[in-house]
């Protein structure tokens, strides 16, 4: 979800509403590793892949609706975030902590590579990352998910690059004392 | 915040970002900071650079992942306008039966309704109760009779031809 090449995305997304397939595939093919890395920030591994489809799927099912007022990437952000709200609401916090514990034991038996303690580290991080303020969220995800730059971000959220380095460093406070 | 605190704090913002952005691109300073505060939060990047570093998206799930995809947008594309179709032709399928349906019970009803308009033409004059007193007393007797076949075969046709569901 960078913000280069716009216009091209604006072409793609064009074609896209006249059905035209391969526009929709150049699109996915473009945006699927930020989506992707998203999702897999707050989402248990297992459902990484189906979610990310899901997102592509409300693309491809709102499209039409899209009008062009914001960049694609950034409705796509806000399409990614909705379904990722949605996965969440449709979840008991009970029933969360179950998956969670049923994740982590399926990761450990299926993936003898890797420690039970990384596996540990990445629930409460994505634990962490899910009790944080939207914006806070947000500012995370684009620095880690996306590899944006500050300046990146700044523009991404409106803000001067000062202030989304402030907001950053907020959000990393914010995390650490949600990691205690 | 005072003057003082804002200084630190955009101090903190700024080689926080620094930090993070060598973090990231893994040129990582060996050394962290001796700010307690701040070095809390370097831990805190470099445990989200630690935790998430692995299972980046890899070429062969990119290409898989686009494949279903794809094999779902084809799907999306065609079963709506099949199944959109379908009931179309369904619809005027159920509308042409059940309109020939109905043409032929109209036209039952008024070939049968047109026959017995016809026999009654015929049969009227020969019931003529004007003439010999014979012919009006047998005249008398057979006009029930004959109204009540005419309803019979009026009722019979109604029922031969009633809508079948």
């Amino acid at each position: 979800m960078t913000k280069t090449q716009p216009s091209d995305d604006a072409t793609l997304v064009k074609r896209a509403k006249q059905g035209d397939q391969n526009a929709i595939a150049n699109l996915y093919e473009r945006h699927l590793p930020a989506v992707y890395n998203r999702v897999r920030y707050v989402i248990p591994e297992q459902d990484v892949e189906d979610i990310t489809q899901e997102v592509f799927i409300a693309v491809l099912k709102s499209v039409h609706s899209f009008r062009g007022d914001a960049l694609f990437t950034t409705w796509l952000r806000t399409l990614t975030n909705r379904r990722i709200a949605e996965y969440y609401r449709k979840r008991s916090r009970k029933q969360e902590k179950l998956q969670v514990s049923l994740e982590s034991a399926e990761n450990l038996i299926s993936n003898s590579n890797r420690s039970s303690a990384s596996i540990e580290e990445k629930i409460a991080l994505r634990h962490g990352l899910s009790q944080l303020q939207d914006r806070y969220r947000e500012v995370i995800l684009l620095r880690f998910a996306e590899g944006l730059k500050f300046e990146q971000i700044a523009e991404a959220m409106e803000l001067n690059p000062e202030a989304a380095k402030s907001l950053f460093r907020r959000a990393i406070t914010a995390l650490r004392k949600n990691l205690d | 915040m005072n003057k003082k605190e804002m200084k630190k704090n955009n101090s903190l913002d700024e080689q926080l970002a620094v930090f993070t952005d060598q973090v990231l691109a893994d040129n990582a300073p060996e050394t962290q900071s001796n700010n307690p505060e701040l070095q809390e939060l370097q831990n805190t990047v470099i445990r989200m650079k630690s935790a998430f570093h692995e299972n980046t998206l890899s070429d062969t799930t990119a290409k898989r992942m686009q494949i279903d995809f794809m094999v779902k947008v084809k799907s999306q594309q065609t079963i709506p306008q099949t199944s959109a179709l379908n009931r179309l032709r369904t619809f005027w399928g159920r509308q042409e039966k059940w309109q020939s349906q109905r043409r032929r019970q109209r036209l039952g009803i008024a070939i049968s309704m047109a026959a017995l308009v016809l026999l009654l033409l015929v049969v009227v004059p020969l019931l003529d109760t004007t003439g010999s007193n014979q012919t009006a007393a047998s005249g008398q007797t057979l006009k029930p009779i004959v109204l009540i076949v005419f309803g019979g075969l009026v009722l019979l046709i109604l029922w031969t031809f009633r809508p079948k569901s």
